[in-house]
């Protein structure tokens, strides 16, 4: 890796952006530096997805600037762009006899050159990517035969076969069972320790306070609250977000802040 | 970060993977190509015997001198009537099937065919408009009709594909309105050129069905480098074909120039398929079907999908071509109506009993 130590992966500077006339993001501010797990949470339509979006040009901005690894967006073609970011989005499409080891060996698009020949090397990298995921039992296996945990697993899979030094993932735990959750987070825990800088969406406050360095809480479209865990997950902040029926509680062990319903009439039988 | 057993099953995996998309199929084919079309090159109105056919056709073989005791008609009807039509045949086959898979692939849609874009309805009209045209002989001695239909299919995609800009992009939705749009528009001058065209009228029918009855070694000639420009540059967006069966974020964010290739895919497919029509008129049903045979048979790698469907849509339409003379002798029956007759019941059964997937 040849980071600048002080240069974050990605630098977001007050984006806006809007789908058709309605202005999705508003001042959206937000570092990921190399070894470090984000949490972005937020209620259903509050900016997430198309933060993601924004910051991989996939829509355009209106205001504000993202520098990806010290360069601006705009001056960074797809390919170049794709050789250092991943995105495993929340429910991608592929057909459904495709191989597991096929859809992976994608992940290598943009490092092929023109002929698009695949090497020995990004055989090599492919089976690394899905040994990581936990799904090089999967190799031969048509897509449409797996688990919903399991295709999680493969396109994670395929976002490591870019070899990617900042990795975006949107809600990569949702339908999953909580051992799955866990596994997917000692995952993104593990790509961190390794150096890669990682910004997960995330619905369960209680998971990402659990594994997050640091999280963003985004509603409609702003940044609401930023910092570690125990500073952004509190009663106050999460109240004024998602309202008065939910509390939050401290695990006994280690006080990362859990998020539970409050009970006001007796429990359910 | 990848250790020597690492690269050791890398390479596993990679021979792996050769093998799977491996050249068994594909020497299947060329044997199934060969096959059909030395059969089709012995079939004819004039009963030559088959060994003697091949006599011929080998005779003019560098380096091959056999003792030819045929008649001098016998070998005109082979060298300048069978071989260039059978040649035809197997080249348009090749070309729209080509082209179908190209353009299913680009669209990611099974009802994709390579006349989506108004290639077919265009190549009508400007082949109606030389019919009825009196334009006696043509440059090079093959007629105006090709070039007509070559220039107006060429002419209906290009507008199809400018006016399907909306806003930023080309989405596939605008793209096969404005190509039906087209299509309807170029059709109802065509119908009307029809009903006003006297007898002329069965020339435009016969174009609009497609024949190779009237094919020459000059036609076919003139067509093999638009087809191979075309298919060359397809073959080099093989992989990236793969790439867009994934929906079109995903690969915009594996680093691929979704648009631009979109566009260049679709300009290659086109000419192809344009070339095809120019040369034996529409002949529907070869681009729909076999390449959905193909990824029914072999696997949806279009690496694999490319090369079978110019494989199989040439033996097939060589076939087609050799019902469509010998069915309901000495007349023709249009080779668009065997493709169809032949082609849909035929689908139909593989579809019923390869069910992979319930995916097309």
């Amino acid at each position: 890796m040849t980071t600048l130590i002080d240069v974050p992966l990605l630098r977001v500077t007050a984006i806006r952006a809007a789908l058709g006339s309605r202005e999705v993001l508003r001042d959206v501010t937000l570092d990921v530096a190399s070894g470090e797990v984000v949490g972005l949470l937020g209620p259903n339509g509050a900016g997430k997805s198309t933060f993601l979006r924004a910051v991989t040009a996939l829509i355009p901005l209106t205001a504000g600037s993202v520098e990806v690894f010290g360069a601006t967006l705009a001056n960074l073609d797809r390919r170049a762009l794709a050789r250092g970011v991943a995105v495993v989005q929340q429910l991608p499409e592929a057909p459904p006899e495709m191989s597991v080891e096929d859809l992976v060996l994608l992940g290598r698009t943009p490092h092929l050159g023109l002929l698009g020949r695949e090497s020995a090397r990004d055989f090599a990298v492919t089976s690394e990517a899905m040994r990581r995921a936990g799904c090089e039992d999967l190799a031969s296996r048509p897509l449409g035969t797996l688990s919903g945990g399991q295709r999680r697993r493969v396109f994670i899979a395929r976002a490591l076969a870019q070899e990617p030094r900042l990795l975006l993932l949107d809600e990569p735990t949702a339908n999953l069972d909580v051992q799955a959750q866990y596994e997917t987070f000692e995952l993104l825990r593990a790509l961190a320790a390794d150096g890669v800088g990682v910004l997960v969406v995330v619905h369960d406050m209680t998971l990402a306070a659990a594994y997050c360095d640091r999280l963003v809480l985004l509603a409609d479209g702003r940044v609401v609250a930023s910092g570690p865990p125990a500073a952004v997950v509190t009663v106050d902040i999460i109240r004024s977000v998602y309202g008065n029926n939910v509390t939050v509680l401290a695990h006994p062990g280690t006080a990362f802040p859990i998020v539970v319903p409050v009970m006001v009439e007796e429990p359910h039988d | 970060m990848i250790t020597r057993t690492e690269a050791t099953a890398g390479v596993a995996a990679a021979v792996r993977a050769s093998r799977a998309t491996g050249i068994g199929p594909v020497a299947l084919a060329s044997s199934m190509l060969i096959v059909v079309a030395a059969f089709a090159v012995m079939m004819g109105a004039s009963t030559i015997p088959p060994l003697t056919t091949l006599a011929i056709i080998l005779d003019r073989l560098p380096f091959m001198t056999l003792a030819v005791d045929a008649p001098v008609g016998w070998q005109r009807i082979v060298l300048e009537v069978r071989l260039p039509r059978v040649l035809t045949a197997g080249l348009a086959g090749a070309a729209l099937a080509y082209s179908g898979a190209t353009y299913q692939g680009v669209f990611r849609n099974p009802l994709a065919d390579p006349f989506l874009l108004g290639v077919a309805s265009g190549a009508a009209l400007g082949a109606a408009i030389a019919i009825m045209t009196p334009l006696d002989a043509g440059p090079y001695g093959f007629g105006w009709v090709p070039l007509f239909a070559f220039g107006g299919a060429a002419l209906a995609v290009v507008i199809a594909y400018s006016a399907a800009h909306v806003g930023l992009a080309r989405s596939n939705t605008s793209l096969i309105l404005a190509g039906v749009a087209v299509s309807s528009v170029a059709g109802a001058v065509t119908s009307f050129i029809m009903l006003n065209g006297g007898e002329r009228v069965l020339a435009i029918f016969a174009f609009l069905f497609g024949s190779f009855n009237t094919a020459n070694w000059e036609r076919a000639v003139l067509a093999i480098p638009y087809l191979a420009v075309g298919t060359a540059v397809i073959a080099i967006h093989g992989r990236l074909l793969n790439v867009l069966q994934l929906d079109e974020e995903q690969a915009a964010q594996l680093g691929v120039n979704v648009a631009r290739t979109k566009l260049v895919l679709l300009a290659a497919a086109s000419l192809v398929a344009a070339t095809a029509v120019a040369m034996a008129g529409v002949i529907g049903f070869v681009g729909l079907v076999v390449p959905h045979l193909v990824r029914l048979l072999f696997g949806v790698d279009y690496r694999r999908v490319l090369p079978l469907s110019a494989l199989i849509g040439a033996s097939f339409l060589i076939g087609a071509d050799v019902l469509s003379r010998t069915l309901l002798r000495p007349q023709e029956v249009p080779v668009g109506i065997v493709t169809a007759v032949i082609g849909g019941p035929f689908f139909l059964y593989v579809m019923r009993t390869r069910r992979i997937g319930g995916g097309l």
